[in-house]
């Protein structure tokens, strides 16, 4: 898995364990000398709610900007929305209703009575209703630990961004040198596989997880020749030896016909010649 | 109605039609194997794709709605491109002489099947004769799954074949591969109706074409009511040299939609029993 995408996820999941122990300091949620969660653990869900409710909305208001005069011309678009609204109304009415509505209340109320009745039943003290009679309040620790959170996740993608803006020309070569390097583990590939077929559908995919790693993926929608053709232009590379490759690569993933022993002399030759073109201007410019 | 643009063409089309639909409407043909009238598209072939503004992808138009404001596009370079390539793998890996559309798409696209050479591992096969009714030669078939459709929900619903294997090992198989008089097939014959490339034949017109003697320029049709039950399906008798060689039934008949029973494709021998 990339280390980029791990990282972000793991800060999240860390963020999530702390406000979790926060919430239940340290003990188990029935386990507070009365039956149920905590009080405070019904304000971290309220304040959750809060939270969420709030990033439906921006959310909302973005896939507005977003949509504009689309929106009332397809159905689906609309019924989406209108259920997207819908379901932030429902959120923003219950989020209502734990805090003004004494539900809460209402819920510690009845589990107050009942402890009381089974601690009079076992000869123990009564205990006083009402000690816990309100409702929910907001978190600031998690509201504050979850704006820590977002404000490093921009911190670092703010920074990543000025990273690639910076330096074209030392991207560009780390571009090239990682197609060639790729072709270089191709040419092994083709050397030493018995199964000719596996051997150019590896090399053709070898070199596309190349260019993808440059920045250059494949678009899910592009065939394979449309691909050749866009990052050909972008790598001013001789084209005639990496359509060859690609003519290979539709012979040995597509048709039924088994690929002939000169063929993985010409995909070398070709992943030779432009292995050869893209080191040419970086020994030029050494 | 839905109004859409073809080709530049404006065209108006009723809501739930397809871009295939709107292309007949203007009269711009468009390649079509797997698809059929009859059955539900299952787009398999890909020759009748088409290039809509806005889609990532090129989008089958036998199955692909049209929807108002849309711009299609059905000879562009990459149209054309994506339906050489299929043309030339189905051309370079199957026999399609007795496939005259799918020749007719090859000369007009310009594809090179040849380029591919010869030898291909196909799903080629001895031609199975194993029941007096009808034959399957697989060295013909293009996999497009119209007689697996016509087998199983949209006619017969029998489910005698289907698809077995995947990618280059995919074939039409009975099931668990038994021999065609072991599996559940009731002889209907309505995969043969619907298979374009003549892998699915007669066994009346496989013999006069192994014997040379098959000329569909000699041939007449005629059509008449089915003489075996009272539901009436419409027959299509081919006739050549007084004989019935082949029945068939007209697509656009409301009762059969093409189709028939075992009875009504099979049962016409009595009728050249010239003792009788």
């Amino acid at each position: 898995m990339n280390f980029r995408r791990v990282l972000p996820l793991g800060a999240a999941v860390t963020g999530l364990l702390l406000v979790v122990a926060i919430a239940s300091h340290g003990r188990p949620l029935s386990g507070s000398g009365h039956p149920g969660p905590t009080a405070s653990f019904f304000d971290y869900v309220y304040t959750t709610i809060v939270i969420v409710a709030i990033a439906m909305t921006l959310v909302t208001i973005y896939a507005f900007a977003g949509m504009r005069g689309r929106l009332w011309t397809d159905p689906g678009r609309r019924w989406h929305l209108i259920s997207t609204v819908l379901m932030l109304a429902g959120a923003l009415l219950f989020a209502y209703l734990l805090q003004r509505g004494h539900f809460l209340a209402t819920l510690h109320k009845l589990e107050q009575q009942h402890a009381s009745t089974g601690a009079q039943g076992a000869g123990g003290k009564h205990l006083p209703k009402g000690a816990h009679a309100r409702g929910a309040r907001l978190r600031w620790d998690e509201i504050v630990l979850i704006a820590l959170l977002l404000g490093g996740m921009v911190v670092v993608g703010l920074m990543n961004r000025s990273r690639r803006r910076l330096r074209p020309l030392p991207r560009l070569r780390t571009k090239r040198d990682a197609l060639a390097r790729a072709l270089d583990e191709s040419l092994d590939d083709l050397r030493t596989d018995p199964d000719l077929r596996r051997a150019i559908i590896a090399a053709y995919a070898r070199m596309e997880r190349a260019l993808e790693a440059a920045a250059m993926p494949r678009h899910p929608a592009e065939a394979p020749f449309e691909y050749v053709e866009r990052v050909l232009e972008s790598l001013d590379a001789s084209a005639a030896s990496v359509r060859r490759l690609t003519v290979l690569f539709e012979w040995a993933k597509f048709s039924q016909h088994e690929p002939e022993p000169v063929m993985r002399d010409e995909a070398i030759a070709a992943l030779i010649a432009v292995r050869d073109e893209l080191r040419s201007p970086l020994q030029a410019a050494a | 109605m839905i109004e859409l643009t073809v080709d530049g063409d404006a065209v108006e089309v009723d809501d739930g039609a397809t871009i295939l639909d709107a292309c007949r409407r203007l009269q711009i043909e468009t390649p079509t194997l797997c698809y059929a009238d009859t059955l539900t598209p299952v787009n398999v072939c890909r020759v009748c794709v088409v290039e809509v503004e806005g889609a990532r992808t090129l989008v089958p138009s036998c199955s692909r709605k049209a929807e108002a404001g849309m711009v299609v596009h059905t000879d562009s370079e990459r149209v054309r491109t994506s339906r050489r390539l299929v043309l030339e793998l189905l051309g370079s890996s199957v026999d399609l002489s007795l496939a005259p559309d799918a020749l007719r798409y090859i000369a007009d696209y310009d594809a090179h099947p040849e380029r591919f050479g010869e030898n291909a591992a196909t799903v080629a096969q001895p031609v199975k004769l194993d029941n007096d009714l009808y034959v399957r030669d697989y060295s013909r078939c293009i996999l497009c799954y119209k007689c697996v459709e016509a087998c199983g929900e949209d006619h017969q619903n029998t489910f005698a074949i289907a698809v077995a294997g995947r990618g280059f090992d995919a074939h039409i198989s009975t099931e668990l591969d038994v021999p065609l008089p072991d599996s559940a097939c009731v002889y209907c014959g309505n995969c043969i109706a619907v298979c374009p490339t003549g892998a699915l034949m007669p066994k009346s017109e496989f013999d006069l074409r192994e014997a040379g003697t098959w000329d569909e320029s000699k041939q007449t049709e005629v059509d008449t009511i089915c003489p075996y039950c009272g539901v009436g399906c419409n027959l299509t008798l081919h006739i050549q040299d007084a004989n019935i060689v082949k029945v068939t039934s007209p697509d656009d008949h409301d009762v059969t939609r093409g189709n028939l029973c075992i009875k009504g494709r099979f049962g016409f021998e009595f009728v050249q029993n010239r003792a009788k």
